[in-house]
């Protein structure tokens, strides 16, 4: 693992190599906060003018995005620009130092790239979901809070896997390794609303070929006891545990990348 | 020490395809070639030895050092370093070994020098006492207070090293792998770095593996050499060796007081006549160079003379052509 | 004379380039067009599920979906490398070299987008637009001059997306990152352009804020247009302004850059 004193060491001199560029910092933390805001209430403005999208109120449809948004915010200081630094690692060859190093490169590249401009979005997001759980009138069960963070795990898990494969991809050299990831997550944007507004083709590709629904839609239905038709009605209870079943494969297949990286290319 | 057994490495390669349409197929499917970077090759390394590996682009000296330092795995074989196999232990032998690859940085591009050194303390968790004493010496001789606060994208190349090197040395290691640490440097600044090493070499009895285009890299530092061409081993010994059994011949220009149109040699013949100067070609067996000066001078008026070696790259160009 | 061959050489060899370039990559072609599909696929069931059967503020379902389609159709030849080009050049100093090309580098620019925005429309428009009309259906335009003008002012808008981004790169060139500055007109653009709701469902506040911008020329009015939307009455007015608006537009950016340039050449970069 290499011991926990250099993990924040990278972290420190990546947080101040952002510093840096101080004023940069912090405009760009601004517009984050801008853009961010701007998404939502372009949704919200669009919403307002209706009572919710079918049986879905606007909190709770509000809460379908926020669960996106925090999984999001979460998992992307890790991964965000990880993944992409490791492209430019392996095309400049530095990628070598890191299994030279007394530290495991899964961790390195991340204590590097750790993204510091996310927190902002963290605390927005958090804050927006407990709000539009409440106004859904969410039962704050021990059980229910335990499945939401169930679910936000395996939010992180699966954003951690389009990142995941993106750099399996990056390793075997296979050209828009990181697109990949990229194009998964913006399919991703259509489980802002809830599924059932879409065929049932479209609903099935969204549960079983690219199982974005599982991270927000079916737990939600559970969460806040929603009648709702479902593709199968197992789905809301086993999907975050789904989700974080993928995640634990990216790390694999990260793995698989790194050894095919170390015993093929170069 | 080091022992390689029987090491090989094969690479797997995509070959491109040609045209637009080969583009479009490249999609479906791809067709492979197999390179073997490394053939079969055994050497051992004592401790504290200094190693130049040489031979041509290509030939595997990479690979072969990329499989010491635990960065690539072998296809079959085995290296050892120092008990254990590097690519199977990395992080173990990540802590008694270092590598420097001259055309890239392990150092923090953004941030001062001083950081990395310090990001190199907490990493290898060298104590404070060694870090200091350590720190003190390289300071000294490489003179990093110079460029100490300096952050690494600004510095020159040969600040570059001096810096890439002394982190590379802090956690006192037991092997240091160096590939090309010379490369793209003046002369100055590379000769600062030999003397660096060598005198690391001896006080720490440092094993020191290095791979330089540079041939007097190799000859100043280096007490033995390994040639490789194609993956394999085509020589193994040390310089005097080379020299004496594949340097035999010299040449001598000769720049004469007048024009002779023909000169009478003892041995020797002239392969270059330039008027004044004449280039003198003669095998070492045949004789030594002041004899023949000496023999020259007796019967022509001569200003001045100049000695070539048999240039150790003419050598191991002609190592390498007949390895072939 | 000369310079209008030369200038539609470049221009189609730019186009040709942007159109191999998208046939090597198909892989990514395809995906990035069916990601295109799918996101114009959700809008037009979010409006399917929002108004069902009925209508609001006198929009019919169908007509939601029409604006929801011909965005999609618009968003890919609006999009500009501009700004980070400038930024690049203008940092590199290499900006010098253009002055002795026989093409200004302005010029070349907007060649080097226009190019890329017909090689968009043809590799992603359209085929956009047909995959829509067999799934989805839209309607078609409310009369033939509609239709023309709704060319025109799309055309107007893509120049005018175009200027409003190579503003963006000089002005960055002296304050921040280009790519903020993107980033933040890129937000402002979602509310004022009309891109996801047309402009009649606005909040009056917004509205009118929306109304005198120049952003909606870019999705409002063209496809306002091309939906009846703006009558026949209503064409030459919306014409003048897209014609204002290009001439400010091109103005500001014609005397920035003179500005730039002129400082660069007296500081020598």
């Amino acid at each position: 693992m290499g011991n926990l004193s250099t993990v924040f060491k990278l972290a420190y001199l990546n947080l101040r190599t952002q510093m840096e560029y101080r004023v940069s910092f912090f405009i760009w933390l601004g517009i984050k906060l801008l853009s961010y805001g701007s998404e939502y209430l372009i949704v919200w403005m669009i919403l307002d003018r209706f009572k919710g999208i079918g049986t879905w109120s606007i909190p709770e449809v509000i809460v379908l995005w926020a669960i996106l948004q925090l999984s999001y915010t979460l998992a992307g200081p890790f991964l965000f620009h990880s993944a992409g630094r490791l492209e430019q690692h392996i095309v400049k060859g530095s990628l070598d130092y890191f299994l030279v190093q007394p530290i495991h490169p899964l961790v390195n590249l991340i204590a590097r790239n750790f993204s510091w401009t996310y927190s902002s979005q963290q605390v927005m997001s958090a804050v927006v979901l407990v709000i539009a759980l409440n106004a859904s009138g969410f039962d704050w069960s021990l059980a229910r809070v335990s499945f939401l963070v169930l679910t936000i795990l395996g939010g992180i898990s699966f954003y951690a896997f389009t990142f995941l494969i993106g750099a399996s991809l990056n390793f075997r050299m296979i050209s828009g390794g990181r697109e990949f990831g990229i194009n998964i997550r913006w399919l991703m944007e259509m489980t802002q609303y809830p599924i059932s507004i879409y065929p049932k083709q479209i609903q099935a590709f969204l549960t079983f070929v690219v199982p974005a629904a599982m991270l927000n839609y079916y737990p939600a239905v559970y969460l806040l006891d929603k009648s709702a038709e479902l593709l199968h009605p197992s789905l809301p209870l086993i999907s975050p545990l789904v989700e974080i079943a993928l995640g634990i494969i990216g790390v694999r297949l990260f793995w698989k990348g790194l050894d095919w990286y170390q015993s093929g290319g170069g | 020490m080091i022992e390689v057994t029987n090491l090989s490495k094969t690479f797997r390669v995509l070959e491109g395809k040609k045209g637009l349409v080969g583009a479009v197929k490249n999609l479906f499917s791809r067709d492979y070639r197999y390179v073997e970077a490394v053939k079969d090759i055994s050497f051992t390394v004592q401790q504290g030895e200094m190693l130049g590996l040489i031979g041509p682009n290509g030939a595997g000296k990479s690979t072969t050092i990329k499989i010491l330092a635990g960065i690539l795995v072998p296809t079959s074989g085995k290296a050892l370093v120092n008990g254990i196999e590097p690519y199977r232990f990395r992080q173990q032998n990540a802590m008694k070994v270092s590598v420097v690859f001259g055309q890239r940085t392990k150092l923090w591009w953004d941030l001062p020098c001083y950081e990395s050194f310090e990001l190199h303390r907490v990493m290898y968790r060298i104590p404070e006492k060694v870090y200091k004493q350590n720190l003190d010496e390289f300071m000294e001789f490489l003179e990093l207070g110079e460029f100490w606060n300096r952050p690494v994208r600004q510095l020159s190349l040969g600040q570059r090293m001096r810096a890439e090197i002394a982190v590379s040395l802090l956690h006192n290691p037991e092997v240091i792998y160096l590939d090309e640490p010379t490369i793209g440097m003046d002369a100055v600044a590379k000769e600062r770095i030999r003397q660096f090493l060598l005198n690391t070499n001896k006080a720490r009895n440092i094993t020191l593996i290095i791979t330089s285009h540079d041939m007097a890299d190799i000859e100043k530092l280096c007490s033995r050499v390994i040639i490789i061409d194609h993956g394999q081993i085509v020589y193994e010994g040390d310089f005097d060796e080379i020299r004496h059994r594949y340097g035999r011949e010299r040449t001598m220009v000769v720049e004469f007081g007048e024009e002779y149109p023909v000169i009478e040699l003892p041995y020797g013949t002239v392969i270059k006549d330039e008027g004044l100067k004449k280039s003198i070609r003669f095998l070492r067996e045949q004789g030594t160079a002041i004899d023949l000066i000496t023999a020259l001078g007796k019967h022509y008026v001569i200003r001045d003379v100049s000695i070539q070696e048999a240039e150790i790259e003419s050598i191991i160009r002609e190592i390498y052509e007949v390895g072939t | 004379m000369s310079g209008i061959v030369e200038t539609l050489r470049t221009y189609t060899a730019f186009t040709l380039c942007f159109l191999k370039a998208k046939f090597i990559y198909r892989a990514s072609f395809w995906i990035s067009l069916s990601i295109n599909f799918l996101f114009l696929l959700m809008q037009v069931y979010l409006w399917k599920a929002l108004l069902g059967t009925g209508s609001l503020a006198d929009t019919t379902v169908n007509e939601m979906i029409t604006y929801v389609v011909m965005a999609s159709v618009i968003r890919n030849i609006l999009l500009s490398r501009a700004a980070l080009t400038i930024e690049d050049r203008l940092l590199s100093g290499d900006i010098v070299f253009d002055f002795i090309r026989p093409l200004s580098f302005r010029v070349q620019l907007l060649l080097n987008d226009l190019g890329q925005a017909l090689s968009s429309f043809l590799l992603q428009s359209v085929p956009l637009m047909a995959a829509a009309l067999v799934f989805v259906g839209i309607n078609p335009p409310e009369s033939l001059i509609h239709l023309i003008a709704f060319i025109f002012l799309a055309i107007g808008g893509m120049i005018i997306s175009f200027y409003t981004s190579y503003i963006i790169g000089l002005v960055a060139f002296y304050t921040m990152k280009a790519e903020y500055l993107e980033w933040l007109i890129g937000t402002i653009n979602t509310f004022l352009s009309g891109r996801y709701l047309p402009l009649w469902l606005y909040p009056a506040w917004l509205r009118i804020i929306a109304e005198i911008a120049p952003f909606k020329l870019m999705y409002y009015t063209p496809i306002a247009v091309y939906m009846g939307r703006i009558p026949l009455s209503e064409l030459p007015a919306a014409l003048l302004t897209m014609f204002v608006w290009l001439f400010l537009l091109i103005g500001i950016e014609f005397l920035l850059w003179k500005k730039t340039t002129n400082k660069l050449v007296v500081q020598g970069g």
